[in-house]
């Protein structure tokens, strides 16, 4: 089913939204993490360590499962569809891999805020997991977002085997026409 | 009107096989390490010793 042009748009909105507001709470994660690993000051390494966790709860995690949700409308209510393009398919992969990782390191999250309530040294807690994790998740969603602007070529078989209309990005006219549906 | 893609029946793109082989590289490291223990404490050996509250 397509979406009507007005709620098309609204469901784009939402979608950059939410993945704009990920990749910027990743990044602030990925800053965070670099704070405690190299900082000599005890008191903002302990607090680095026990931000992380509800920071992840509060931002990562909905930012992620709301990126994945308005990604799928948006591929579903659109000509688009989910796996027709390469391109689409691979950013649906890639968004389910980074969030079951995200969901994954959460515990591990979690238990360096524990350590950073109890423990005494700071050379103990310092570690560059999280800076490991938040900078592979950057480099994740950034290109992404180069796949959802760039929109390279490609129809997977079962897109080649689909009835296409004129308004088809993949088809030539509508490519020279400049016609895009995100 | 509808009509069929002329170019239809065209191979995987170059750049699809890139990313295949990269992301199939990431999830065998991803399952090697959650195999060997990467996890929750794994990565700091020394601060296993440490005292953690309970959860």
């Amino acid at each position: 089913m397509t979406m009507r042009p007005r709620l098309r748009r609204f469901a784009l909105v939402a979608h950059v939204a939410a993945s704009v507001g990920w990749l910027g709470a990743v990044v602030t994660s990925l800053a965070l993490g670099l704070l405690g690993l190299t900082s000599g000051d005890a008191a903002i390494v302990h607090a680095v360590y026990r931000v992380l966790e509800p920071l992840g709860w509060t931002t990562l995690v909905p930012f992620s499962l709301a990126s994945l949700a308005t990604g799928l409308i948006q591929a579903l209510g659109t000509n688009w569809g989910l796996i027709r393009h390469y391109w689409v398919l691979l950013k649906l992969a890639m968004n389910l891999l980074a969030t079951g990782v995200l969901l994954l390191y959460m515990q591990t999250l979690g238990y360096l805020a524990d350590l950073a309530r109890t423990a005494t040294s700071d050379g103990m807690l310092q570690t560059p997991s999280p800076v490991v994790h938040a900078g592979g998740a950057t480099v994740l969603l950034i290109v992404a977002l180069v796949l959802s602007v760039y929109k390279p070529r490609g129809l997977t078989p079962w897109g080649q085997t689909r009835t296409v209309n004129s308004n088809d990005p993949e088809y030539p006219s509508a490519r020279r026409a400049g016609i895009t549906l995100d | 009107m509808s009509q069929r893609h002329p170019g239809a029946k065209t191979g995987m793109p170059r750049w699809v096989k890139v990313f295949l082989l990269i992301g199939v590289a990431l999830i065998v490291l991803i399952a090697v390490m959650l195999l060997t223990g990467h996890g929750p404490g794994r990565h700091m050996p020394h601060a296993l010793e440490l005292p953690v509250a309970s959860r």
